[in-house]
């Protein structure tokens, strides 16, 4: 299991299109994907579940893979979430 | 024979026979003692909802175009989501019927949409009341009764599910809704016409309807002359409508080769692309209480700018004429606070509510200031009454100016302020009010409300309330003769600038321009083309 500490960048955080973008990329991984936010537990690959949680820009959030290629979606979960989702 | 009169969004005439659209009535079995088999059971519902969303928006697509289809794409993307099922499941599992959950998950679903800052996001929300019905109705093992063709749909709602079995509808009649709503657009898109905001409770199945998507009017079980009327003009419709349609993309001029505008009136950012594909030579009036409803709190700066600029440049230099917040009255915004008023149409509404509130409008005019660099950005003010509101804003949009500048950020070197013209008080000191503005803007519905002083929604003043009257045209003759003089241009917004009548009382005093909903751009250039 890998994780690390992240700060959404982009002042909307997480709505409909940046939620679809992390979604559909961590679908891609065979590992779980759980962003922690506060006290909540968001399934990474669940467009609803991430909109739902709705994260603010600003928030600190932990990513935490766990699985086979778990290093890699850690990197493009990084990747994403410090582009801003291009809206910085 | 019944009459109504709703909101027409979808223009066209159609008669039939109704077809009212019954909601099932949901049999809520309540506890569930079978936790699994329920389980089961909405998985199933979902999947069935999902595979019919998918069927739909590719019957959808051919009809109404690829922005409709992906609504019911978005849809089967959402219910087959692990969310939404795991939810559902564990609900079930503690006991609730596979209904309830139904209710439960989607509830919370529009709730998270709506709580969301990015207009984008919010506008899904109305997405989730058309995923429950659909789920609920796979539940209840009903299939959706067929729509017979050629009838008129009467519905409570009109989705994008009932829009795609609609394909043959002759109109639609809806309860709920407005011109921005999604089955607005639908309709539209559709070519069938459509009147929403018509209370149906008294309409039964089989009735012969009448709905006019041109003026909003529905007639139920008309008398032989009714019925030849709309005939006649159903067929003068269908015969100029083709014949219209060449008028959309050309530019209108008056007799004396003076060029006038047919620009339209926006309420979000999806009736910006409505304007540029119906023809609009610009956006003149551009309203911004979108952008602050349905919320907790106010959008922010860099939101506005987004929203502010990506209007411009879809509109690739054509004028955009951005109103500032227009609140108070009977437009409320709940996170803010409005004083207690006897008579709130009197009171602190329009640009008065934001000189109280300059903090609101500081925001606003930033956002506006920074997104002029991406076209032709116009600042419009509502519901003036007086010169000292327009030097207040004024001073506060050169404020804004300077302190961007400070901050380094780039703005235009004149951005236009102008106002709307919609007191009595407005077009009496038009003259005054002119040395303060760039442009006047009237807007009929308000002017013509206030200077005949009787509201447009009471029936029993229905017939004062009328633009054409000697009253609202000499006001709206004074506007012009102001302009005409301080050297600025007139634009005139509002449903009743569509108007044959008026329209040609405004091109003999010299309109520049005027503003109506996309779906009229193209009658209106014609009118103006065919004018002698």
């Amino acid at each position: 299991m890998v994780k690390k500490e992240f700060k959404i960048k982009n002042r909307q955080g997480i709505h409909m299109r940046p939620a679809n973008e992390f979604a559909s990329a961590m679908g891609e991984f065979t590992c779980e994907v759980t962003v922690v936010c506060g006290d909540n537990e968001i399934n990474g690959k669940s467009l609803m579940n991430m909109i739902a949680a709705g994260i603010r820009g600003g928030s600190t959030v932990e990513v935490v893979c766990d699985g086979e290629d778990e290093e890699k979606a850690l990197e493009k979960a990084g990747e994403l979430i410090n582009s801003g989702f291009g809206e910085i | 024979m019944k009459k109504y009169s709703g909101v027409p969004v979808s223009a066209g005439i159609g008669m039939g026979k109704a077809f009212v659209y019954k909601e099932n009535a949901y049999k809520d079995p309540g506890k569930s003692d079978n936790g699994e088999n329920e389980q089961s059971r909405y998985r199933a519902a979902a999947e069935t909802f999902g595979k019919e969303c998918i069927l739909n928006a590719g019957k959808i697509k051919e009809s109404a175009g690829e922005d409709a289809a992906k609504i019911l794409f978005s849809h089967a993307s959402v219910v087959s989501d692990p969310y939404s099922v795991s939810n559902a499941e564990k609900l079930i599992g503690g006991g609730m019927s596979p209904e309830e959950a139904a209710k439960k998950v989607w509830g919370d679903w529009k709730a998270a949409l709506l709580d969301s800052p990015d207009p984008l996001t919010k506008e899904r929300a109305a997405d989730a009341d058309d995923i429950l019905k659909g789920i609920l109705t796979a539940l209840s093992g009903q299939s959706e009764e067929d729509i017979p063709d050629g009838c008129v749909l009467v519905c409570r709602e009109f989705t994008p599910s009932l829009a795609a079995k609609s394909e043959k509808n002759a109109a639609v009649v809806a309860e709920k809704g407005s011109s921005t709503s999604h089955g607005a657009i639908l309709a539209a898109g559709m070519g069938i016409p459509c009147v929403m905001g018509v209370d149906i409770g008294g309409i039964e199945d089989g009735d012969e309807i009448i709905c006019d998507g041109n003026t909003g009017e529905v007639v139920i079980s008309p008398g032989d002359g009714e019925r030849k009327k709309y005939e006649e003009l159903k067929n003068e419709y269908e015969k100029s409508r083709e014949d219209v349609k060449k008028y959309a993309f050309m530019t209108a001029e008056s007799g004396n080769g003076h060029k006038i505008s047919v620009m339209c009136n926006a309420g979000n950012p999806a009736d910006i692309e409505r304007c540029i594909s119906s023809g609009g030579d610009g956006v003149g009036l551009f309203r911004t209480e979108f952008l602050f409803s349905e919320r907790e709190y106010p959008p922010d700066e860099d939101e506005q700018y987004s929203v502010y600029r990506d209007a411009a440049s879809a509109l690739c230099g054509r004028e955009l004429v951005i109103r500032t917040l227009d609140t108070g009255g009977d437009k409320k915004i709940p996170y803010y606070s409005y004083p207690r008023e006897d008579n709130p149409f009197l009171g602190l509404r329009g640009i008065r509510y934001c000189i109280k509130k300059p903090e609101i409008l500081r925001i606003q005019i930033r956002a506006i200031l920074r997104a002029a660099l991406f076209g032709d950005v116009r600042i419009m003010l509502p519901m003036v009454t007086a010169e000292d509101e327009i030097i207040k804003v004024r001073n506060l949009v050169a404020g804004c100016r300077r302190e961007l500048r400070r901050e380094g950020v780039k703005v235009p070197e004149n951005v236009p302020v102008g106002i709307m013209i919609e007191t009595p008080a407005a077009a009496l000191t038009a003259k005054e009010l002119s040395r303060h503005c760039d442009f006047f803007s009237i807007g009929t519905n308000d002017l013509t409300q206030y200077i005949m002083a009787a509201d447009r929604g009471n029936a029993e003043v229905r017939e004062l309330y009328d633009t054409m009257s000697p009253a609202v045209l000499r006001a709206v003759e004074m506007t012009f003769t102001a302009a005409k003089e301080a050297g600025i241009p007139c634009h005139v917004c509002g449903e009743a600038a569509a108007d044959e009548e008026l329209l040609s009382f405004l091109t003999e005093l010299g309109v520049d321009a005027v503003s109506v909903s996309p779906a009229r751009i193209a009658q209106t250039k014609k009118v103006l083309f065919l004018k002698p």
